[in-house]
């Protein structure tokens, strides 16, 4: 039973803004969150509070039903796998597995016993006796989530650990560390600023900015029901249009979002439609991505990849399915 | 050309003295000695090899000293919440730029008072002064430079502070240990001043000390003093030829930095 | 406190308790010692307030030594930054070898070097005097400090080379890639280019070396002792003789705070300098 729960947790550092404000999130057990936001939002600064790494100035952090504020991340049972890897380079393989069990003082045969399971499990058997600066990106990456593994932990902390691989490499262990989530039915608290990485790992996505919880959601609906304009614009490539009702012929105050997806383009005027002109068609492969003005504002829409209309063509839109904001970006409809 | 000059005058007095060590005695008014020998070699005896030995001991004993403190120090200023760490360091600094005559007469004191005035463990506490704030500094840009997420992965991993720092920095910083120890060395077998001062047993003197009061019974006896020279010479020319690339990089370190 | 500040200053103890007993305690008490009379084989010692500086400002030796010391610094220090940067310009393209070469009057024992150098000047038998009979090396007052600098600029030009050449390797390839681009001349870019960028390893180089040639012993004790006539006497060396020769540690300590204060001045006016710099 290894819950991790933050009540009103605070974190101010010498210097500048506090990091985090009255920050309250219960991840249950077995489940996989992931904490995104934009780069200084404080997601990296809660995971420290959970790993032990660094203290809260207020508030308490439980793990299972433990309050842990005053326990080392010895002492706190959970694993963490870093950017950078973090390997100790002066150690093998081998050795870095081992580190984590020497430390909590395991028998030799049981160390022996688990390393072998560990790279057994990842796949490494055969790097066990190399040091770090000899193994690729990838594999690395793979020791760093075998030092974590071997502990067995109630939990596992990431920090955004796909970020130093490339696009293909980074597919492959996602798959991987969502597969690994589904066999040990353990807590993952997932750091990224990828969002996609977010939608495709998680079971709930909380998003923070500048030191400030916004929206705890499953993906799905963190997507389809913002809370505010902020977490609307996050999510989504390209992001969702933000502007004037009027400009799409809409009626009301504030503004509406538009998913660049719940655009409909068409060559000729349809229902409720407005006449928009076309800046720029950009073919991504699987679909098209169109920039058009219309009423003065731009906006973007996805459309299938045979679109035919060429820059400067005139064209209709209309606003499909879509939110609305109140003047202080609030989601209200 | 340009090189061959610079080679003359830096290294060629080297190669006269080495002359002058096997020239003999008898021919040093000739302008060039017609046999050469080892006799001013045969002629240094035990005296001289007691000063290397305790050379060796006083340079080896602060190395030890000043690399354990320098280097548990520079991790804790490198990688933990130290209050005022960067004032420490320009303390550190600063120390090391104290010029020897305006700690000497105190240290001298002291230290007779405590009975370890003519020995070599009460030179290693002076030598301090210039060899810890060195060992400090090298060290810590060394656990600068290490990734930040190495520390917390250990800590992660168990650790606690001192665990990280025994099972993981410190086996890490092996290169930045050589080339602390190696300068070091070099700074304290090279010291004269304080131990012309603390010293007066002819027994305990160290090689430059030897070196300085070498006396003959007439003239200075410069055969022996080239022989002398020549064998204190030759462990530090090894050093410097092994690990040359080491040396510059720990002595230009804070150069880089500023 | 928490545990890793705990452990911190836990760490760091060790080394800066022996730096505060081994350095600043005894500076702090050599002030103190400053104030005395107190002569050690008459076991006298009593305060004598600032009576021992009132003496200093009157005592001609002591001007003597400071202007020795000055000039020692300024002109030994201002050749080896003259020698070092050609010197560095022609390490940057040469190999190992050479560079150990270079470092082996560095890394020996100064006490060594002076001697060596002493039998160089050997009146009767010295290579040099072989070379030029006419001149007195270490015997005429006039040329003996000169003789002195010129020990101290062999042994630390490698030196100062070395700091140097470590702000040219810092210097980035593509700044100097640019200006040659730009149609500059190699002698315009080191000018422009090359002397402005490495004006910080300069400063810093100027800093070291001044510090350390001002409290500059060993060479010339070795050479001199001081003499002909207290004429290359510096203030370590008169702060020596005064305190270990003549055992009077009031005195001497005197003197030895007085060059303490010298290279504390030197060592904030340069480090202003090298602040504003960066």
């Amino acid at each position: 039973m290894a819950s991790v729960t933050l009540e009103h947790v605070g974190k101010s550092f010498r210097s500048g803004a506090p990091a985090l404000r009255d920050l309250s999130l219960r991840i249950e057990d077995g489940e996989f969150v992931s904490l995104v936001g934009p780069s200084g939002c404080g997601k990296s600064t809660t995971l420290n509070l959970i790993a032990g790494l660094d203290e809260p100035t207020s508030g308490t952090v439980r793990i299972g039903d433990r309050v842990v504020n005053d326990l080392s991340p010895a002492e706190r049972d959970v694993a963490m796998v870093f950017q950078s890897y973090a390997l100790y380079p002066h150690k093998d393989v081998r050795g870095n597995l081992a580190f984590p069990l020497e430390v909590a003082r395991l028998s030799r045969a049981e160390i022996e016993r688990r390393v072998t399971e560990t790279a057994e499990l990842l796949g490494i058997r055969e790097l066990l006796a190399r040091r770090p600066r000899e193994l690729s990106g990838g594999q690395r990456q793979r020791v760093a989530l075998g030092r974590a593994l071997v502990r067995r932990p109630q939990v596992f902390l990431f920090d955004e650990p796909l970020s130093n691989l490339d696009a293909a490499l980074r597919m492959e262990m996602r798959t991987e560390i969502k597969s690994l989530h589904q066999r040990l039915r353990r807590t993952f608290v997932y750091v990224t600023h990828d969002q996609a990485e977010a939608m495709t790992l998680s079971d709930r996505i909380a998003l923070l900015r500048a030191g400030e919880l916004q929206q705890v959601s499953a993906p799905r609906e963190m997507y389809l029901q913002p809370v505010n304009r902020f977490v609307a614009a996050f999510f989504g490539v390209p992001r969702i249009n933000v502007i004037p009702p009027s400009a799409l012929g809409l009626s009301g105050d504030g503004l509406v979002g538009v998913r660049p997806e719940d655009l409909e383009i068409s060559a000729a005027a349809a229902q409720g439609s407005v006449p928009a002109t076309v800046d720029l068609v950009e073919l991504t492969g699987a679909e098209t991505w169109v920039t058009l003005s219309a009423g003065g504002e731009r906006v973007v829409g996805r459309a299938p990849a045979d679109f035919a209309l060429e820059p400067g063509a005139s064209a209709f839109i209309r606003a499909g399915r879509h939110l609305r904001f109140d003047d202080d970006g609030r989601t209200i409809g | 050309m340009k090189r061959g000059l610079a080679l003359l005058f830096f290294v060629g007095p080297f190669l006269w003295m080495a002359l002058t060590s096997v020239w003999p005695e008898a021919q040093l008014t000739r302008p060039l000695p017609e046999a050469l020998t080892l006799a001013s070699y045969a002629g240094l005896g035990g005296s001289f090899a007691r000063a290397v030995v305790n050379s060796l001991i006083v340079a080896a004993l602060t190395t030890a000293v000043c690399l354990a403190a320098g280097s548990a120090a520079a991790f804790a200023i490198a990688r933990l919440p130290v209050p005022g760490k960067g004032g420490l360091l320009a303390f550190a600094l600063a120390v090391s730029m104290f010029p020897p005559i305006a700690t000497v007469s105190p240290l001298y004191l002291v230290l007779r008072a405590v009975g370890l005035r003519d020995s070599l463990p009460g030179l290693v506490l002076p030598y301090t002064t210039f060899a810890l704030p060195l060992a400090l500094w090298l060290m810590t840009s060394f656990f600068r430079a290490l990734p930040d997420e190495l520390y917390r992965a250990a800590r992660i991993d168990g650790c606690t502070p001192w665990q990280a720092y025994l099972h993981v920095f410190l086996p890490l910083s092996a290169p930045a240990l050589a080339t602390s120890a190696i300068l070091v060395f070099i700074f304290s077998w090279n010291e004269l001043l304080y131990a012309l001062a603390l010293i007066s047993t002819p027994e305990r003197r160290t090689i430059p000390v030897a070196i300085v009061l070498f006396a003959g019974e007439h003239a200075e006896p410069w055969g022996q003093i080239a022989a002398a020279s020549m064998v204190a010479t030759l462990p530090l020319a090894a050093l410097v030829l092994l690990f040359q690339r080491r040396i510059v990089a720990g002595l230009t370190a804070g150069a880089v930095k500023g | 406190m928490n545990r890793e500040a705990r452990a911190g200053v836990a760490l760091a103890a060790p080394a800066f308790v022996v730096l505060a007993g081994v350095a600043v305690a005894p500076v702090l008490a050599a002030v103190w010692l400053s104030l005395h009379r107190s002569i050690l084989v008459f076991h006298e010692h009593r305060f004598v307030g600032l009576g021992n500086f009132q003496f200093l400002l009157s005592d001609g030796r002591f001007w003597s030594a400071l202007g020795t010391t000055a000039y020692f610094t300024a002109v030994a220090v201002g050749i080896e930054l003259l020698l070092g940067l050609p010197l560095a310009l022609l390490l940057q393209n040469s190999g190992g070898l050479f560079r150990a070469a270079l470092l082996l009057p560095w890394a020996v024992p100064t006490a060594i070097s002076a001697r060596l150098w002493a039998w160089l000047f050997n009146p009767q038998y010295g290579l040099l005097h072989r070379l030029l009979p006419a001149v007195d090396w270490l015997g005429s007052p006039r040329i003996a400090l000169h003789a002195a600098i010129l020990v101290d600029v062999w042994k630390t030009t490698p030196f100062v080379a070395l700091l140097l050449l470590a702000g040219l390797q810092s210097i980035p390839d593509e700044v100097v890639k640019a200006a040659r681009i730009d149609g500059a001349r190699p002698a315009r870019i080191f000018r422009s280019i090359t002397l402005p960028l490495l004006k910080p390893a300069i400063l810093l180089a100027l800093l070291f070396r001044s510090l350390d040639a001002f409290r500059v012993f060993d060479a010339i004790y070795v050479l001199t002792e001081g003499g002909p006539g207290n004429s290359t006497e510096t203030l370590s060396i008169y702060a020596y003789k005064t305190m270990l020769r003549a055992g009077d540690f009031g005195y001497g300590s005197t003197l030895a705070v007085a060059t303490f204060l010298c290279v504390a001045c030197i060592g904030l006016l340069f480090g202003r300098a090298l602040r504003e710099r960066t």
